[in-house]
């Protein structure tokens, strides 16, 4: 078998649906030629869903001709900036504090169940995430404080942090995300970049709650747009 | 500088030189787990296997029943040929593999462990390709499905766009991705 016969018999390999007979040739072929061999499997594990897909790109690499696939989150993003803007007038001389949490105003990440995500046949954890999607954060946060350490995962930890977040008590939020952030995990790593940014800008920490949002501009995910959003406000506004 | 070639590395094995074993083993232990993890699928049996062909191969090299480089591949594969088939045989018939050889020839290496670093490399090349390859929007598709395992309506929420156009963008940048990877040359990493 040539490499070029093999490279066209690769899908149907993969599928399992050569013949016997051309099988065994093409199996015989990448034990012997490790440039076919390695071509094979990158295939293989770029349909094995166990690759862990780039989070972090330059955002100079960033098409903005994709933007429109922001439409709606722009949208909600201009209508909000509009709210904040017209607003200034109204609470220039109301709290710095009050300033801040209006500009880093969010809405709770929604928690959407899923069979293959993280704990989610755990009952104690989709019990707290019922109390969660209800609004009712000082009891899912109970809730997930219940779940045993050892089997934390970082959909647990995360929510608990958001939930922290949403009950103002910040530094039980930082403390939280942190765990995600320091273990690159990457599966939550840019929200609780987002997320954490917000705890530390209420608690009056402008400077790090910047180099964190700065951070999360440069990285390729859909909260980048939000960073720059709020890193925008936060220059006009405090 | 130690040569490569399978041959070479026998040589060195049979004057005693055990970084031989390692060097053999590593060149054709993830060929053994692909072909494996494609010919038995959902088995958990692979490591076992795959000790079972180095056993055999091993045992065969001792008895210098390896001469020449050409055939030291078909060799091989030939070996995890009937393992394969022998697993079958034995499944059938409600057995459990017995390891065989043991005696003759001890191979102290961690299989899994080799396979999970080869993987990890080939990860990184799929993860440079779709860095350089696919636009933003694709990649947070992908990142969607394989990072969070959502499904395609969460996907499709979260970008704004139907169902269909996540489905298809999807199977477009992977079938991009993997053009790119049947074109490459260099991709072998030892």
């Amino acid at each position: 078998m040539t490499c070029k016969e093999f490279t066209s018999l690769t899908d149907s390999y993969l599928r399992g649906e050569l013949p016997e007979e051309k099988q065994e040739a093409f199996e015989l072929h990448y034990f012997e030629c490790d440039g076919c061999f390695a071509r094979l499997k990158a295939v293989e594990r770029l349909y094995s869903k166990e690759v862990p897909i780039v989070t972090a790109v330059k955002q100079s690499a960033f098409a903005w001709s994709e933007l429109w696939q922001w439409k709606p989150l722009l949208a909600a993003a201009a209508a909000l900036l509009v709210v904040v803007l017209s607003s200034i007038f109204v609470i220039r001389h109301s709290g710095h504090m009050k300033l801040i949490y209006d500009i880093s105003s969010f809405s709770p990440p929604v928690y959407i169940k899923s069979e293959t995500r993280g704990p989610g046949a755990i009952e104690t954890f989709a019990e707290a995430m019922r109390y969660y999607n209800q609004g009712d954060y000082t009891r899912a946060l109970r809730i997930l404080k219940q779940i045993p350490t050892p089997s934390l995962n970082p959909q647990v930890i995360f929510f608990k942090g958001v939930c922290f977040l949403l009950k103002d008590e910040l530094k039980n939020a930082v403390t939280q995300l942190d765990i995600i952030i320091e273990n690159m995990n990457a599966a939550y790593y840019d929200e609780a970049m987002y997320y954490k940014a917000i705890a530390l800008l209420r608690m009056n920490k402008k400077d790090k709650a910047l180099e964190l949002l700065k951070h999360l501009t440069g990285m390729f995910s859909p909260y980048s747009p939000k960073a720059k959003e709020l890193i925008e406000k936060i220059d006009n506004i405090l | 500088m130690k040569s490569n070639t399978p041959m070479k590395l026998i040589d060195r094995l049979m004057a005693n030189d055990e970084s031989a074993q390692r060097e053999l083993i590593k060149k054709f232990n993830s060929r053994m787990f692909v072909y494996f993890r494609l010919r038995i699928k959902g088995e958990e049996a692979y490591e076992d296997l795959v000790q079972e062909v180095f056993t055999s191969f091993f045992a065969a090299v001792k008895k210098n029943k390896v001469t020449e480089d050409q055939f030291i591949a078909p060799f091989i594969f030939g070996i995890a040929k009937r393992v394969m088939y022998n697993f079958f045989y034995k499944k059938k018939r409600s057995e459990n593999i017995q390891k065989k050889g043991e005696a003759e020839f001890e191979i102290s290496y961690d299989f899994e462990e080799d396979e999970r670093l080869s993987n990890e490399k080939m990860n990184e090349i799929i993860r440079e390709l779709i860095d350089k390859k696919l636009p933003d929007v694709d990649k947070i598709i992908l990142k969607e499905f394989y990072l969070k395992e959502n499904d395609v309506g969460e996907v499709a929420e979260l970008i704004g766009k139907s169902r269909h156009y996540v489905s298809v963008r999807k199977e477009r940048a992977l079938k991009k991705i993997k053009n790119e990877i049947l074109k490459t040359k260099d991709l072998y990493t030892g």
